[in-house]
């Protein structure tokens, strides 16, 4: 793709200058580094066989203006991604780390919703264990310092990835009464459907509580670590969190992986010794997660359904 | 060719963004259409979906791209494509437009609007993946004049020529950005008023107006504020050599009350008479020698200044 008048083919010049503009040491060490010569056999000196200068600005002047956007556009959709993990970083540690994170996995979305998709991924690979800001006054971080941070990241992209992803908004849920409809003896055999934006999350730190608690305003501390649950979905297009539990955590995965309700309490009686409490709470659960639009519908046998508006 | 191949003339559009969706569902302003971002909507299942629906409506749609790189020596992107053709029938989009620009290449996606060498190759490159756009989409694509802020030493001619030519060998349409024509004018140092001449007026679909940036060497598309005198008198320039076409304000950075918004699109009446100043008499304002020839209403150097296209979406969340 190149004629008489040009130098270089218009996939040399592109594939130039993405080298170029994404160098993580800025335009001048990327027009020097291997990938662009590759490409175009120029240096900093001889830039303006591609680039011309303009009526004020240097040849590697005008190309930092994509090179400097570059990394300020995609870091600032980080930090709108990660509010909560940019706080707690601190913004120049946040920095640090998505900068990292671009050069290992960058963009290949025509979406930049799409930017983030591997970012707890980059973060479990790479157990990022730069301190935080305040780690000095409060002493030495904890072994697991890496686990907050990577707790927290896959919260928020949780988060926004419930917002946007398929939903239930204009289908019928289950009706909380059509609970008390099915006969004791039928339970153990029947089946929960939850609703497709269920997702339910394991953490090593309280991090739940953590984002709450930034989302007020407030400046929360670096938590202890906890293990903690909780199950977000989305409803009238907010998506909602909720502490579980881990025996309410068990319970609704059982479930998500479609076991019977007798099965998925069997599982969850593994992770309470106390079965008589369980079956009492039972009951008041499947309420609350019900009216809080958690499942879709239940189906008892193929001669009992209890869909929607039933 | 049909007159503007089709497209009618909107009036006064305003781009539709995150912030001001609460306020347009409960006020219904008095707004002759809006422009969404189609990356923004295309893959939504969520709130940014639902209320785009509410607003089809009631409004009449336009479709902008930011990640159609039409420029890139990739392969085209079919599937994106084929969103991009089921979101414009599910809103019933009037026209759907993108960049002359690529955003990446080798799989990657820079999203920033990069620019092309003005060559004769790649006006080939272009005019063929134009035509096949066209026939997936199966309406004519309507391209936008982007801000740059390099020239290439292969160009062998000028961005208004490639730019008619390209409108006139693929057959598509044209979305004049004014205020990326006054932009790159500065940056490179030609007239614009040239440059809104020469291109071909009968293809001239949409414009855009917006705000920019003095950084006092070069001029930054930011989108971030109003827009200047300069590029009002080069949009009465372009309206008085096109007839007037359907006109839209980008508000993308530091964006105000959606009122604020609104007024300032409704500015762009005031220019669409007759030209205050004879053709060739237009004010060439900002130079790239220093910010001494500023106009009053350019905007002092925000840090960082990021050239738009910059568009997420923000979730709402309990």
């Amino acid at each position: 793709m190149s004629d008489s008048s040009s130098a270089y083919s218009l996939d040399q010049i592109e594939r130039w200058m993405q080298s170029v503009i994404t160098h993580p040491r800025g335009v001048h060490a990327g027009v020097n580094s291997s990938p662009s010569r590759q490409q175009i056999d120029v240096s900093t000196d001889q830039i303006d066989e591609v680039i011309l200068p303009g009526p004020a600005q240097s040849p590697l002047e005008r190309l930092a203006v994509y090179g400097n956007a570059y990394y300020a556009r995609l870091l600032g959709v980080l930090r709108e991604l990660f509010p909560a993990l940019s706080h707690a970083l601190g913004e120049d540690l946040f920095s640090a780390f998505a900068f990292d994170y671009l050069q290992r996995y960058p963009s290949q979305s025509y979406t930049l919703g799409r930017l983030a998709d591997c970012f707890v991924r980059f973060l479990e690979e790479t157990r990022p264990t730069a301190p935080p800001p305040e780690a000095d006054a409060a002493g030495p971080m904890p072994v697991s310092w890496p686990d907050f941070i990577i707790d927290l990241a896959r919260l928020e992209w949780t988060i926004d990835e419930v917002f946007d992803a398929p939903g239930v908004e204009n289908e019928p849920l289950l009706d909380p009464s059509h609970l008390a409809r099915i006969p004791a003896a039928r339970w153990p055999e029947a089946r929960l459907v939850p609703v497709v934006c269920l997702r339910l999350l394991s953490f090593k730190y309280p991090v739940n509580d953590y984002y709450t608690e930034f989302r007020q305003g407030k400046a929360p501390p670096l938590p202890e670590p906890r293990t903690t649950f909780a199950a977000l979905l989305r409803r009238d297009y907010i998506v909602r969190r909720f502490e579980l539990s881990a025996a309410q955590h068990e319970l609704l995965s059982a479930l998500v992986d479609g076991e019977t309700l007798g099965n998925a309490v069997m599982r969850c009686a593994r992770h309470d010794d106390d079965v008589e409490r369980l079956s009492s709470q039972l009951q008041a659960w499947f309420r609350l997660w019900a009216a809080e639009g958690f499942f879709q519908s239940v189906h008892v046998s193929t001669d009992c359904s209890l869909e929607g508006e039933l | 060719m049909t007159s503007r191949l089709g497209y009618e003339n909107l009036g006064l559009g305003v781009g539709l963004r995150t912030v001001h969706f609460s306020h347009i569902l409960e006020h219904h302003p008095d707004v002759d259409w809006f422009e969404i971002i189609s990356e923004n909507f295309m893959d939504s299942h969520g709130r940014p979906r639902y209320v785009l629906q509410q607003i089809a409506e009631r409004y009449r749609v336009v479709m902008h791209g930011v990640s159609l790189s039409i420029g890139s020596t990739d392969a085209l992107d079919f599937e994106y494509l084929g969103k991009l053709k089921r979101l414009a029938d599910s809103v019933d989009a009037c026209w759907i437009s993108d960049h002359v620009c690529w955003t990446g290449v080798a799989g990657r996606n820079s999203h920033d609007l990069l620019p092309i060498p003005y060559s004769e190759a790649t006006l080939r490159h272009l005019v063929e993946r134009i035509r096949i756009v066209q026939d997936v989409l199966e309406r004519p694509l309507v391209l936008e004049n982007p801000s740059t802020y390099v020239t290439f030493r292969d160009s062998s001619m000028s961005e208004w020529e490639f730019i008619a030519r390209m409108a006139a060998e693929a057959d598509c349409g044209l979305l004049l950005d004014v205020n990326n024509v006054y932009v790159s004018s500065v940056n490179h140092g030609f007239d614009p008023a040239e440059y809104i001449r020469a291109v071909p007026h009968e293809r001239v679909v949409q414009f855009h107006l917006a705000g920019h940036t003095n950084l006092g060497t070069h001029l930054i598309d930011t989108h971030d504020g109003q827009v200047i005198d300069p590029v009002w008198e080069l949009y009465r320039l372009a309206h008085q050599m096109t007839g007037g076409a359907s006109t839209l304000l980008e508000w993308d950075a530091r964006i105000p009350p959606f009122a604020e918004v609104h007024a300032e699109v409704q500015k762009a009446r005031r220019f669409m008479g007759a030209a205050s100043r004879v053709a060739g008499d237009e004010p060439s304002g900002e130079k790239a020698s220093g910010p001494s020839d500023e106009p009053s209403a350019a905007r002092e150097a925000p840090t960082p200044s990021v050239p738009q296209p910059l568009h997420y979406v923000t979730p709402d969340v309990q």
